[in-house]
């Protein structure tokens, strides 16, 4: 199968990014990009930290971002690709990742393509699935480094700013309402494993839950912005309803365990770098 | 005109002045001397002080104990610190009159303030009295809170799709108990510092909600008042708003659950059920503000932590 539907790909781009805490990972998540096995691709490194050799691939710094939606963004900006795969230092690819992410974009048309992670359940029927209806398949969507995605639907998804959280559901959003949400049922990555969780209760774990519910209200949400601007039709209907209905119940989970962590004796405060 | 129901034939009816305190030591003398000055005659005074960590607790003692006037002064300190939400609800529960006044332990009551919203609530028969109030650091630097308006019932569209306004400041509220035993006190894990952004939407739901135009309050402003101390936003609008960001969403929340109530009590009244999806509008709007802001934060590099205050 190598070397015959995927003759012809030159516009594929493999984005590497990695904040300064996963530079321990970046090689690795290199290796894998490098391993892939098809020819003809691009890889584009945007990292915190340079990586050991830069022989073959195009590194950037991401410009002072300081997010990894940043340095994904920057990634985007550097690479030259139609098709582009997200490789996030710390999680795992499988060799085959791309060439069978290209075959299901080539079969199906889709412009969002998810692979399975490790752990996930499996979907119950087919092995290479156009998922529908799109806006129950927008959190799989959301599921980001275990994606590829047109350079189209990236761009359609920008304004979701570029130092926040929200890209990949800016982009999940985007492929709902373009209908084109793609998963290939085999297990082609890894995702990083979590830090343990703290002991239930305790002020160390709901800190740590607050953080985690207010990540998903803020990922949630940027979509949104993009959607209230987008050309009235059902799809995007649908997809508001879901998502606004998603928002309340996210952020009343989060308000409680703030309010959890305030009934603890705990006041919230932030603080803000040192200017200098 | 309407009139209240249960102050109907009573011309002077039993009346409770709530005066909430928590660490006002520089103010909270003045504060107490301008209730004891109250000029209604049928008044129960009621001090709570949410375990004040400063000299508060001395103060109102002392003040308390010099008084000779006609006023009934009762005074409670709770064993620990509670939160304005769960002192109040407390005071609320122990004040004797079927009519409150909410007063702050840095704020000063002008005599007749007591009065002038008991004749309002006699005349209107609302749930819920706010009024107009000079605000500033002290009395030199005193401008007025709402400089133009005018007295009337506020209906649930003008507050619908707005979290707060001048006229909805809970240092200037005087209500009707009732408006508490029909909708139930505040989830304190919701609203930790207080209602400004529920009560007026409960009341106008339920028997209305009315601004008096006349200024019967000087409402301190200073970088120790509880709002402050809780969020962290000075009152110059300086620091990080995420905190308060994410109360003024708790509260739209809060007025979800409310306009279930009234409606699943009474019936389908259009108006609330109009209310209700400006209401939902809003919320979905309030935490986006809240994610953009919190994400602006740590794009920033800021960072949120809790401090233990036990």
């Amino acid at each position: 199968m190598v070397g015959t539907v995927l003759d012809s790909i030159t516009d594929v781009s493999l984005l590497v990014t990695c904040v300064r805490s996963q530079g321990a990972h970046l090689e690795q998540a290199v290796a894998d990009a490098r391993a892939q096995d098809l020819d003809g691709y691009e890889i584009v490194v945007a990292s915190q930290v340079p990586p050991q050799r830069t022989q073959g691939l195009h590194w950037t710094d991401g410009g002072g971002a300081l997010t990894e939606a940043g340095l994904l963004h920057a990634a985007v900006r550097s690479a030259r690709g139609e098709m582009l795969v997200w490789f996030r230092a710390g999680d795992r690819s499988a060799p085959e990742r791309v060439r069978r992410v290209l075959e299901a974009h080539r079969l199906l048309g889709a412009e969002l393509i998810m692979v399975r992670v490790a752990g996930s359940a499996p979907p119950p029927t087919s092995r290479l699935l156009p998922l529908a209806p799109p806006e129950l398949f927008f959190e799989l969507g959301c599921l980001g480094s275990a994606g590829a995605f047109t350079r189209e639907l990236f761009a359609g998804a920008l304004s979701a700013k570029e130092s926040s959280v929200g890209t990949v559901e800016g982009i999940a959003a985007n492929a709902a309402l373009r209908g084109g949400i793609a998963l290939v049922d085999d297990v082609l990555v890894t995702l990083r494993s979590e830090p343990a969780p703290a002991p239930e209760g305790s002020p160390a774990y709901l800190q740590m839950k607050e953080r985690r519910l207010a990540r998903e209200v803020q990922r949630l949400c940027a979509p949104l912005q993009t959607l209230y601007k987008a050309p009235d039709s059902a799809a995007r209907n649908k997809l508001i309803s879901h998502l606004t209905q998603r928002v309340i119940a996210v952020f009343s989970r989060h308000a409680l365990v703030r309010a959890r962590l305030r009934l603890s004796g705990f006041r919230a405060g932030w603080s803000l770098p040192d200017p200098a | 005109m309407k009139t209240s129901g249960l102050s109907a034939g009573m011309s002077n009816p039993p009346v409770s002045f709530i005066l909430l305190t928590y660490n006002q030591e520089r103010y909270v003398e003045e504060a107490l001397q301008s209730t004891l000055d109250q000029d209604y005659p049928n008044l129960e005074i009621l001090v709570c002080d949410d375990h004040s960590t400063d000299g508060t607790w001395d103060r109102v003692q002392e003040v308390a104990a010099r008084y000779r006037g006609p006023h009934r002064v009762r005074l409670h300190r709770q064993p620990e610190n509670l939160g304005v939400s769960r002192n109040n609800a407390f005071s609320i529960r122990a004040a004797s009159g079927r009519f409150q006044i909410s007063g702050h332990g840095d704020d000063v009551n002008l005599p007749m303030r007591v009065r002038r919203l008991v004749e309002v609530w006699q005349q209107t028969g609302a749930m819920l009295i706010s009024h107009n109030a000079g605000k500033g650091e002290s009395s030199e630097s005193l401008e007025l809170l709402v400089e133009k308006g005018k007295s009337g019932f506020i209906p649930i569209e003008a507050m619908s799709r707005i979290t707060w306004a001048p006229q909805m400041l809970g240092a200037t509220f005087g209500w009707d108990v009732r408006m508490w035993e029909f909708f139930g006190f505040f989830e304190p894990v919701l609203l930790p510092s207080g209602g400004d952004h529920v009560l007026p939407i409960r009341a106008s739901m339920i028997g209305g909600f009315y601004y008096l135009h006349e200024p019967l309050v000087f409402w301190r402003r200073h970088d120790l008042q509880a709002t402050v101390v809780e969020t962290g936003l000075k009152i110059d609008g300086s620091g990080p708003a995420e905190i308060c960001r994410q109360y003024d969403a708790n509260a739209q929340l809060q007025r979800l659950r409310d306009i279930q109530v009234a409606l699943k009590v009474g019936p389908k009244n259009p108006r609330l059920l109009a209310a209700r999806t400006q209401m939902w509008t809003e919320a979905v709007f309030r935490i986006m503000c809240w994610s953009r802001d919190r994400s602006s934060l740590e794009a920033r590099g800021a960072k949120l932590g809790w401090n233990s205050v036990g």
